[in-house]
């Protein structure tokens, strides 16, 4: 624990400490653009900015891309990506911390079960935001369902974060929680600790957005004036209210302080604000430009991803710091057990075929277009 | 080291297998669709191209939103909640599945985001790609969502049949079991048939097609009905592979596990005779309610194959291995000794001053460790029914020799004054609960009764009652019901 991440570990916990690692920063990049996407498009459906409902998609055929219409037409893509990226982390951490994940699954029961109807509620509603039968009911109608993608959403995040806090008690907490027959965990950290993340989901998504947008612009498909100086503002906004939601984090609880500038996450700490700065600059290079060029998108891209794997990092450190030695030298053990299974080279070999093939996908799909069309939205 | 102690839920009255069990089955019928879907649609392309049906490029467009509403969506939110709920139901089980078989379920997952970025980019963008383009997306797609299946069925087989894995632990020794290939085979006409019957009802909802382009879908989308045919040879190649007392269990022994099997077999029949003589010899059409009907029948045939599958396994979650309980099969004899509701780590028990006194907590302390994932207090498959008529001393020797009670039930897993706390419990039960109960120790001669327990524990051992007395039991029973008729 006193060396810098995951060197300072055996072979067997660092291989799976890396491979979680890697895997979790893949699915934040997909969750961060569905959290912070739903809360946008909520945003603009609420104060009446965007339109909705199929038909709407129809007249938009001829009229320039918004950042909303683009975000109301990916975002169940995205959130099936961020399902589908998830379930290699959700794997990992049954290896890694089997005991202590599957006891706050266990004591949260129901609670936590529920995150399941809920998701899928938020999945469906948000292809009833594309639906005709939607552009014929009132306001009200359209506001609440415009919502509850974001509602259902925020309260898997939160439901995550609860979980998480839980699963990095101890026996003795866990037995006294258990006893009261509570369902529901909560620790001060909760908030700031979720604000640091789902602030920090702003930035990734109008990351992703400006890619889409700038796909849209090489390919000289209509596009609303005003959406770049409109997700540079975001983005930046987004950056800020990550620091200040970061800082109430620092403040809410000192003793992540110790772990943040400890030997284990010290470095991941300076690559995630170097990430930040590199964002600004990058952001407000296209902000002044009012349009998105290659050069500061690679540089705001290049800051995300140090941000989101050092933030991943300082993250790790805080769960293997608060289990204590102790404990994470039983884990170990179990670490090195995990490593004798055999199947890696088979995976590896998979793995290496399957992302070729994905790969081929978006070929197949960008060399084989018979016909543009602005259906094909951002891509 | 330690086994880990999890603490256990109340689910009240549902039995804890039934919510996993009902999952599994909605996940399975959803995860049959995906990947037949795939199946049918590059069968559809292929028509398409070749020209031999102007409207199957239509159709499969149609087909696929549906495809993607439902499979896309609901598909990959249960595919996630079978894990959540087999960590409620049993985390050692799952904890076992997971740690044996990681890679495994690592290379599925890479299948996996290859099955999904292939649908969406159909999804998303088929309209607009060459007819090549589309074809190799959906092969793509379907070789995709064949293997997930593929990787899966292995694990899954694994539970029932895990072979010499028990004692080589080999992952491919695991996971190339007896039960492999005819599950894998199985399933995989059972995918084409599921993903036809849903193509007929797709077929009927489409807008805009004249009766004659309607009928030659019908019959060009019963064609994935044909291997049907192949089901009885694959399922009987199935139980065959079964564990001897498993498959006695599932052909007679047990009257619920029969039933389903008859459920099963019994829809696929009519499912199967329908579609090869009505729809492809006789060249009849089908409406929407009659294929919904179909549909229909396939989620039967389907949930009752899936509960006899979860079924046959007992007393084991994996066999040989893991009990039903969560208790491991080497550790009964150390529990014998220092028993289960005692040991250190232990979850306190919730609303404690409900109980009447310390040997009733024991007891229900019992019941939570030993019975509950099963078995309930009042409701499904409870306890209170199964034992009533049962005298103390009966319930003594019945629940201390327990493998012997039932075959399909795991040795019990403590001490004797453990067994006499459950009956204690169950009796207190019996009685609804009142507020005053007096323990063994103040109105019987404790020694004598521990010492009876004992005795019944020690003939019956500490191993479950061996394949061939299981078979022999479960034969018996099968026998005297046939005779009974």
């Amino acid at each position: 624990m006193d060396t810098i991440f995951p060197f300072g570990f055996p072979l067997a916990t660092a291989f799976y400490l890396t491979l979680f690692v890697v895997t979790l920063v893949l699915h934040v990049l997909f969750m961060n653009y569905v959290l912070a996407g739903t809360a946008w498009l909520a945003w603009s459906i609420v104060t009446g900015r965007v339109r909705l409902g199929a038909k709407s998609a129809e007249i938009a055929k001829n009229e320039p891309a918004t950042c909303e219409s683009i975000l109301a037409d990916w975002i169940p893509t995205m959130l099936s990506g961020a399902i589908t990226a998830g379930v290699a982390p959700l794997l990992f951490v049954q290896i890694l911390y089997q005991r202590e994940f599957y006891t706050a699954n266990l004591l949260l029961f129901n609670r936590w079960m529920s995150i399941l109807p809920i998701l899928i509620l938020g999945f469906y509603s948000l292809y009833v935001l594309r639906s005709n039968w939607l552009t014929r009911r009132s306001a009200i109608v359209k506001s609440v369902t415009g919502l509850l993608p974001f509602v259902c959403v925020a309260f898997v995040a939160y439901s995550w974060t609860e979980n998480h806090l839980l699963s990095m008690n101890g026996p003795e907490k866990w037995k006294s929680f258990y006893a009261q027959d509570r369902q529901f965990y909560f620790e001060p950290q909760i908030l700031p600790r979720l604000a640091v993340w789902a602030f920090g989901s702003i930035p990734t998504m109008c990351l992703w957005l400006a890619w889409q947008l700038h796909y849209r612009q090489s390919v000289k498909l209509p596009l609303d004036p005003s959406s770049t100086p409109q997700l540079s503002r975001i983005a930046i906004f987004g950056l800020i209210a990550s620091i200040v939601g970061g800082t109430t984090y620092y403040l809410s609880a000192p003793q992540i302080a110790t772990i943040f500038f400890g030997p284990m996450a010290r470095w991941y700490l300076i690559l995630a604000v170097a990430g930040v700065i590199a964002q600004f600059f990058g952001w407000i290079k296209i902000h002044r430009a009012r349009t998105i060029s290659l050069q500061p998108l690679l540089i705001c891209s290049a800051g995300l991803m140090a941000t989101v794997a050092g933030m991943s990092v300082c993250r790790e450190a805080i769960r293997i710091v608060t289990l204590g030695q102790l404990r994470f030298d039983e884990l170990v053990a179990q670490h090195a057990a995990a490593m004798e299974v055999d199947g890696f080279w088979v995976f590896l070999l998979f793995a290496v075929i399957n992302i070729g093939l994905i790969a081929w996908c978006f070929r197949l799909v960008q060399g084989n277009t018979i016909a543009t069309d602005d259906e094909v939205r951002g891509a | 080291m330690q086994p880990d102690i999890y603490p256990i839920n109340d689910f009240g009255p549902l039995m804890k297998g039934l919510a996993i069990g009902g999952l599994g089955i909605f996940h399975v019928f959803l995860a049959q669709f995906a990947i037949g879907g795939g199946f049918l649609m590059c069968y559809l392309q292929w028509l398409d191209m070749n020209k031999k049906n102007t409207v199957a490029r239509a159709f499969l467009d149609s087909y696929f939103k549906f495809l993607v509403l439902v499979s896309f969506v609901m598909g990959a939110v249960t595919g996630v909640a079978m894990w959540f709920t087999s960590i409620q139901v049993s985390p050692r089980t799952i904890g076992l599945m997971v740690s044996s078989f990681h890679w495994v379920w690592a290379t599925e997952w890479t299948f996996f985001s290859l099955e999904v970025v292939s649908g969406y980019a159909f999804y998303r963008y088929g309209k607009h790609l060459t007819d090549q383009a589309r074809l190799t997306l959906l092969i793509l797609y379907t070789i995709a969502a064949w293997f997930s299946l593929f990787w899966i069925n292995g694990i899954l087989s694994w539970q029932l049949t895990p072979g010499d894995w028990v004692n080589s632990k080999s992952v491919w020794v695991g996971f190339f079991n007896a039960g492999f290939w005819p599950s894998l085979l199985y399933r995989t006409v059972a995918s084409m048939s599921v993903a036809a019957l849903v193509g007929l009802v797709v077929v009927n909802f489409i807008p805009n097609l004249q009766r004659s382009q309607r009928e030659q879908l019908v019959r060009q989308v019963a064609t994935m009905l044909i291997p049907m045919v192949l089901m009885p040879f694959l399922g009987a190649w199935y139980i065959g592979s079964m564990p001897a007392d498993s498959r006695a269990w599932a052909t007679g022994g047990s009257v619920a596990m029969t039933m389903f099997l008859t459920i099963a077999v019994g829809s696929s029949a009519l499912v199967g005779i329908y579609s090869v003589v009505a729809l492809w010899f006789g060249r009849l059409y089908i409406n929407g309610a009659t294929s919904a009907l179909l549909v229909l029948l396939a989620f039967g045939a389907s949930a009752g194959g899936e509960f006899v599958r979860e079924g046959v396994r007992k007393p084991f979650t994996v066999r040989e291995t893991l009990y039903s309980n969560s208790i491991h099969k080497n550790e009964v004899a150390a529990l014998r000794i220092s028993g289960l509701s005692t040991r250190p780590d232990q979850y306190p028990l919730r609303h404690a001053d409900r109980y009447a006194n310390d040997q009733i907590k024991q007891g229900a302390l019992v019941f939570r460790e030993q019975c509950s994932v099963c078995h309930t207090l009042g409701g499904v498959n409870a306890l209170d029914e199964l034992t009533s008529s049962w005298s103390v001393e009966q319930m003594r020797l019945n629940i201390a020799q327990l493998q012997q009670t039932k075959p399909f039930m795991p040795p019990f897993a403590g001490t004797a004054l453990e067994v006499e706390a459950l009956v204690q419990f169950l009796s207190w039960n019996h009685q609804d609960n009142p507020d005053v109960w007096p323990m063994t120790s103040t109105q019987d001669d404790l020694g004598a009764i521990v010492g009876r327990i004992q005795s019944y524990l020690d003939e019956a051992g500490t191993e479950p009652a061996d394949a061939a007395t299981r078979h022999r039991a479960l034969q018996e029973l099968a026998n005297k019901r046939w005779k009974g008729r």
